[in-house]
């Protein structure tokens, strides 16, 4: 069942860097970490900062204009204990990437299980 | 600087915080932001990023301060970063960005003057203030003079012969060291002698731009030469970067907010100047030991951190 999720575009498209998506929630960033893909608001919750600049670190990655740094793998839970980033649940199916809207669904995808 | 070299902005941020908690523990309480709907408060006193390497600066600032009826509660951390630490690493546009971002977290604070103990500080956040300013940005050297009157009467006598160390490359650190010539001549029993070789380079000793090793070697051998017990220092870089000095020339490395405090009785202990004279990491970490274990922080994490901060 596909029901809820947004199509971002194929799974190609996100095979490296930071990519920017926009979506009826706003702007949102999708990025590979090793296998798995996450995709995250693009302003740091801090002050706004632009998440395409972001520093990224084993599961983690950081704002640069003042270090927060949110483990995505732990659904964007700030380390220093700041306020954390808004994540997005992913999944491919038939070489899309998908994104679902819904706080509660919790799936990250990984790239080759389509 | 070159990619290859830089050092990443989290590991930088990441160190500021964690060193900072380590070497001011429960002492220094500062926040990171203002609640919206707070009183407007006359003076917010600044803590600029590497300022948390050295919180008896800070902590003798506010103390002194409130010595003379001035309430000044503490704006700190990485979220308040003026941004010149983007500009030397060469991201000018984010350091704009940051420096914006710092004046708008001021502004809502709704303060009379931020007080700021950081020349790059003064630097980022003047360029980048709005041509209405929403409040005084002022360095704290400025207040001291201003609020002489007051200090003059409680100040003890404090009989030492130091230089001065100074910057003048700019009006603002020449009036800088015009203030603080004037607010340590004011110290009953201090003997301040005239030198020919203790003007740094640039608006202050950088990380990046040390004073050169001659200039520094001929700056001590004069103020040894001079008589002088201590070298004052103006501002934190200048104090991280010559206090490691001690270990060389038979005089004491001290901030002047640290002598103003003397002179009033006020004394912080000096947590950076202790683990960099022992001129050993591995001793300096097993001095932090009571404080980051704690915390639930290892050796082997904090050991690169020491390094970096106070063995740089």
């Amino acid at each position: 069942m596909m029901t809820n999720w947004i199509p971002l575009g194929k799974q190609s498209e996100f095979s490296d860097g930071v990519q920017r998506r926009a979506t009826t929630a706003g702007l949102i960033l999708v990025t590979r970490l090793g296998d798995q893909v996450y995709a995250f608001d693009a302003s740091c919750p801090h002050s706004g900062g632009d998440l395409r600049q972001c520093e990224k670190e084993g599961s983690t990655i950081s704002c640069p204009l003042h270090g927060w740094t949110f483990d995505l793998s732990r659904r964007g839970y700030e380390t220093h204990g700041f306020r954390g980033l808004r994540t997005y649940a992913t999944r491919i199916s038939d070489g899309m990437l998908f994104i679902n809207l819904d706080p509660t669904v919790d799936e990250v995808a990984t790239i080759g299980s389509d | 600087m070159s990619d290859a070299k830089k050092p990443s902005y989290t590991s930088i941020f990441n160190n500021v915080r964690i060193i900072g908690q380590l070497f001011a523990g429960d002492r220094l309480r500062w926040q990171t932001e203002l609640p919206i709907g707070s009183p407007s408060l006359p003076f917010v006193l600044h803590l600029s990023c590497f300022v948390h390497y050295t919180p008896h600066i800070p902590l003798l600032a506010q103390r002194i301060l409130e010595r003379i009826g001035i309430e000044c509660p503490i704006l700190g951390g990485p979220e308040n970063c003026c941004g010149a630490l983007h500009v030397h690493m060469g991201d000018a546009a984010l350091g704009e960005q940051a420096a914006r971002i710092g004046i708008g977290s001021f502004r809502r604070a709704r303060p009379t003057t931020i007080l700021s103990v950081c020349p790059d500080c003064d630097e980022m956040f003047s360029q980048f203030m709005p041509r209405v300013a929403p409040y005084r940005h002022s360095n704290i050297s400025e207040i001291f003079v201003e609020q002489l009157a007051k200090l003059k009467p409680m100040m003890r006598p404090v009989n030492r012969r130091v230089v001065i160390h100074s910057h003048d490359s700019n009006p603002q650190r020449q009036r800088d060291k015009a203030n603080i010539e004037a607010v340590l001549g004011a110290i009953p029993g201090l003997e301040i002698i005239k030198a020919d070789h203790a003007e740094g380079i640039g608006p202050h000793c950088q990380i990046l731009a040390p004073m050169p090793a001659t200039l520094r070697d001929a700056m001590f051998d004069e103020a040894v030469a001079l008589g002088a017990e201590s070298l004052i220092v103006p501002y934190h870089s200048c104090y991280r970067q010559h206090l490691k000095s001690e270990l060389r020339w038979p005089l004491s490395v001290q901030h002047y907010i640290s002598l103003i405090g003397e002179s009033l009785g006020l004394h912080e202990e000096e947590e950076y100047k202790k683990l960099r004279l022992l001129d050993d990491v591995d001793k300096a970490v097993e001095m932090l030991r009571p404080r980051f274990e704690p915390l639930g922080y290892t050796a082997d994490e904090v050991r690169p951190m020491v390094e970096w901060a106070v063995y740089c």
